[in-house]
């Protein structure tokens, strides 16, 4: 053996080749975003503005500032109330829906490319479109409520319901790629084992449940923490809908630190803080899943 | 070779790696592309929309005829704030930009001293009227020179006002006499609403809550502070505000320009951006200027102007003057873009001599919107001088009107929470 | 392949209506949006609002096609998103299958190292990341608009799942084959998560084409301006020209449909051709 092929041979088994396989994704990863996010760490121990200027060091005095801090208690109330209207429904709806729109039909291929189509509209053109439909005095919504003789909702300037036009929309722009990727998911499930419920009898309500729901667990899991993720930094979808009003009610979190980070000076130490104490719930969040996710694997 | 890579891997490996290679000499080229010409400077600014075609068309002219060989790159950005923090902070950045003075401090310590523009350029600064200069100044150093003058205006629909029996020419002159007016003008089975203020639309609520109570920071001994709570003024416009929505002759509604555009509000209070979409629509209105109330005279006002950010060489700063210059002045027939930007989008002119001008007087909405009175203070909510009115109108008074609004906070109540707030701002400025 | 059997119609009914309301939802909204992109701007701001236009008009497409170079942007666009989602395919499945299908030291660590990236907004790290993609001179060219986006935890994760599906038997018959790691993955796995794939290639070019504060920020040279960022001149600071950015949106929205509608060819069932012996 020629010393190249030795070595390539030494670094064949997975327990060395692995690395190979992550070493360019890790690398990436530690450029473009691990090194921003310590240095995001750093900052929430200074006082920085928002070009990262008059950095000076202060300790925990940002930590402290949040306890007494109620637009930001305010704002992880909001991305709470978010994140629990629309996590289930990405995860379990959207995971039904994929699994009814799976096969290869004619029908099932045109649903799936309705669906889809919100998400390649771009924030600004979904938040002017739903801004106009959805108006309450001058929106097409509203005119269709009065010619069936319903009363007015004012979608977008209530501080009770706006909350849930802004879940809807977030729904509404990202439900159908859950969908999708469920369906990749449902059409790579082994046939045979489709055919084995079908020789026991099983329904399509129990081949869902028998074969399905438990063969595409791994994306289960997939959908659930990257929406988890997503959904606790909701963030684009409000700037361009509500701005986070009426009075704060739909404020989330990432939209607070946005608006502190850059208004007036931007306070961005202050900024800093906030998103790690963020990123601490969605990690703790991410952990549990992740460990109850490796126990099922 | 023991690894023997699939080869339509491989291929696809390759052609990213051509393709990644190719792409970043491209971007080389783009980078230094006009660079045979004498210089180049970026001018990055904000004005998306209608208005940024004219400043495409103007920007275009100036490349094309100035003797200098200076080419004006401009940049309009739906994101120009986020963009320039970001090349401020690693040591780039255009050397010419165009920003609000309530916008300033944002950018606080990123901006040269203009002061120099009027000996570098021939420019007569007793042309420039001097209350808009005062507000690029910070003590003797100036750091804009100014570009428009946004001001608010209280805009009609005469039509509405017909068939509400009202004189269609007659804006109301108080704001008691706005609020009488709107209970006329309400039609609920048309859904008319006879006002249109908005309750989250902080610079609009500033131009007419300071009529009624003055500005919301000024300077005592040198001290900044701040004057919210116990300000009757301020406390008569929001239980005003607050019992106009209630009525329903005004809509509780953060989205009011489309709803006067379609013709469904009666009276509005805007800038002259607003006269665009209100022609398209074909709607026939009438511009006047805000009615007065108790804290008297006044033409409030916010200045955009031309910055030159500190990363911009002494000859970069030396071409944005000279387009300043050219933007100021006229050419043969008489006319400078200057008077152009003025006659197309209907702001007032920050100068005397094109105020003077045949064109801007014949302008029916210029002769409007230039009629305040020039010795009336001109500050904007607080102090001219005062470098942060963006977070007295963000942080301040808009969560101020919406507690009173959506959470029905006992107005006195709302200005005393404020006042701790502002105290908080005015505070930094004091030490 | 048929995997169902008959369905009752007492189930069917409600089923379909249930994915037709939702496709429904989908629709009408963006209809009225390609509906008003042909009204006038008066027609799409009145009261009562229409839903099919009453005056047809083509003059917001040529508002747009005056204010900005489509021909560029749309290059712009497809540089961008074809040039990161190239690199994405390799980097992001070389990692999923890894952190799926094989073991080794610091597997966790490494893996949650890169979910924790997904975890911070962009917003806190926006001007940290641009400081280092200044710092490695490239501002202002593709490859510091592609780079930084080409390796996307939601990605790896996404492959993972995708290759955890794989039945062992295949992997152990290629090592008994004597493939090599290598092989195996580009040979054996790789065909097996097509579907997925082509979904990543999807999500990763619309992501790009879509983005608009990143390629604000990295490329603020006018002639790198994507077609997102160009439409969003139309929503002024104050004013919207509500007809130009539909038209504009729709223009933007063309060639990813498109894309989709082509690449639904290749979301085939999954296992064809697979060599399983089931």
């Amino acid at each position: 053996m020629t010393p190249v092929r030795r070595l390539l041979t030494y670094l064949n088994p997975p327990s060395r080749s692995a690395y190979f396989f992550v070493a360019p994704s890790i690398l990436l990863l530690l450029a473009f975003n691990l090194t921003p996010l310590i240095a995001s760490f750093g900052l929430s121990l200074s006082s920085a503005s928002m070009t990262l200027d008059r950095i000076s060091f202060v300790g925990l005095e940002q930590f402290v500032r949040i306890l007494s801090d109620a637009r930001f208690l305010n704002s992880l109330k909001v991305t709470a109330i978010l994140t629990l209207l629309e996590v289930p429904l990405q995860a379990f709806g959207a995971m039904v829906i994929g699994a009814m729109v799976a096969n290869n039909s004619f029908w099932n291929k045109t649903l799936r490319a309705v669906y889809f189509l919100p998400i390649i509209c771009s924030a600004t053109v979904i938040g002017i479109m739903w801004r106009m439909i959805l108006h309450s005095n001058v929106g097409f919504v509203t005119y269709a409520l009065s010619l069936m003789g319903l009363g007015k909702i004012n979608f977008l300037n209530s501080a009770q319901t706006t909350i849930f036009v802004v879940s809807f929309l977030s729904l509404w722009r990202s439900f159908g790629v859950s969908a999708i990727i469920y369906v990749t998911a449902v059409q790579q499930v082994n046939p045979s084992l489709y055919e084995a419920a079908q020789l026991d009898g099983a329904g399509r309500i129990r081949q869902f449940l028998n074969v399905t729901a438990p063969s595409i667990r791994p994306t289960f899991w997939f959908i659930l923490m990257t929406r988890f993720a997503g959904s606790l930094q909701i963030f684009d979808i409000i700037y361009v809908t509500t701005g986070g009003g009426p009075n704060f009610t739909t404020e989330s979190t990432v939209a607070y630190v946005y608006a502190r980070a850059f208004a007036s000076g931007g306070d961005m130490g202050y900024a800093s803080a906030m998103s790690m104490v963020l990123f601490a719930f969605i990690m703790l969040v991410t952990v549990l899943l992740y460990r109850r996710m490796i126990r099922e694997d | 070779m023991i690894l023997s890579i699939h080869s339509t891997l491989r291929k696809a490996i390759t052609w990213a790696l051509v393709a990644a290679l190719l792409l970043s000499c491209c971007g080389g080229a783009f980078a230094s592309a006009g660079a045979e010409e004498p210089i180049t400077i970026k001018f990055w600014n904000s004005f998306t929309g209608a208005d940024g075609d004219q400043l495409v068309e103007l920007v275009d002219r100036f490349n094309q005829s100035n003797a200098y060989g200076i080419t004006v790159e401009m940049d309009i950005s739906s994101s120009f704030s986020d963009q320039l923090t970001s090349a401020l902070a690693a040591g780039t950045g255009p050397a010419l930009v165009l920003m609000s003075n309530a916008m300033r401090y944002q950018f606080d310590g990123y901006l040269q001293d203009v002061s120099d523009v009027f000996a570098k350029t021939g420019l007569d600064q007793a042309d420039f009227i001097q209350s808009y200069l005062d507000y690029c100044k910070d003590g003797e150093a100036m750091y804009l020179v100014p570009f428009q003058i946004v001001g608010f205006y209280l805009f009609w629909n005469k039509d509405l006002f017909t068939a509400a029996g009202l004189d269609p020419e007659k804006a109301p002159a108080t704001w008691a006499e706005y609020e009488t007016f709107a209970a006329k003008l309400t039609d609920a089975s048309k859904n008319v609403y006879g006002s249109g203020l908005c309750y989250n639309y902080a610079y609009q609520l500033a131009h007419v809550i300071q009529r009624f109570g003055g500005l919301a920071v000024t300077q005592q001994d040198g001290k900044w502070q701040a004057n919210l709570a116990g300000n009757a003024g301020y406390a008569k416009f929001l239980t005003s505000f607050k019992k106009m929505l209630d009525e329903g002759t005004n809509p509780l509604e953060a989205d009011t320009d489309p709803m006067m555009t379609a013709g469904q509000i009666a009276m509005t209070v805007s800038g002259p951006w607003i006269t665009g979409g209100l022609d398209t629509a074909g709607i026939n209105y009438g511009i006047a200027l805000l009615p007065q109330d108790d804290a008297g005279v006044m033409n409030s006002v916010e200045v955009l102007g031309f910055g030159v950010p500190t990363v911009a060489t002494d000859a970069e700063k030396q071409a944005a003057y000279r387009f300043i210059q050219w933007w100021n002045t006229e050419d043969a027939q008489g006319s400078s873009p200057a008077l152009e930007w003025a006659l197309k989008n209907g702001f007032p002119a920050y100068t005397y001599s094109v105020q003077a001008k045949e064109s801007y007087q014949s302008s029916e909405k210029l002769r409007i919107t230039s009629s305040a009175d020039p010795k009336a203070p001109t500050n904007f909510f607080v102090d001219s001088r005062f470098p942060d009115t963006g977070s007295m109108l963000m942080d301040v008074l808009a969560p101020m009107v919406q507690s009173i609004v959506f959470d029905n906070t006992d107005v006195n109540a709302a200005l005393e929470a404020a006042q701790k707030t502002a105290d908080g701002i005015v505070a930094g400025f004091n030490q | 392949m048929d995997r169902q059997k008959k369905q009752p119609l007492w189930a069917a009914i409600p089923a379909q209506a249930l994915l037709i309301v939702l496709a429904a939802l989908v629709l009408l909204p963006l209809l009225w949006l390609v509906l008003s992109a042909f009204k006038p701007e008066k027609e799409i701001v009145s009261w009562p609002p229409t839903f099919w236009f009453r005056t047809f008009t083509l003059e917001h497409f040529a508002t747009v096609d005056k204010r900005i170079d489509i021909t560029r942007y749309l290059l712009n666009s497809v540089i961008f998103a074809c040039g990161t989602t190239s690199l994405a395919v390799v980097v992001n499945s070389l990692a999923g299958y890894a952190y799926a299908r094989m073991q080794f030291k610091g597997k966790n660590f490494l893996f949650l190292l890169t979910l924790a990236t997904m975890m911070i907004p962009f917003q806190v790290i926006m001007v940290p990341s641009f400081l280092v993609v200044y710092k490695m001179g490239l501002y202002n060219t593709y490859l510091g608009l592609i780079l930084p986006r080409v390796a996307v935890a939601a990605s790896i994760f996404m492959m993972r799942a995708a290759f955890s599906g794989i039945p062992k038997e295949l992997e152990d018959a290629a090592r008994i084959d004597g493939l090599h790691e290598f092989g195996i993955f580009t040979r054996i796995m790789l065909p097996q998560v097509k579907s997925t794939l082509i979904c990543m290639v999807v999500l990763s070019i619309n992501g790009s084409w879509n983005d608009l504060l990143w390629p604000m920020l990295v490329a603020t040279d006018t002639k790198m301006r994507t077609l997102a960022n160009g439409l969003a001149l139309f929503v002024g600071q104050h004013t919207i020209q509500y007809g130009a950015a539909f038209a504009g949106a729709l223009i933007s929205i063309l060639p990813m449909l498109l894309l989709y509608l082509f690449g639904q060819r290749y979301f085939v069932e999954g296992m064809v051709g697979s060599g399983l012996k089931a």
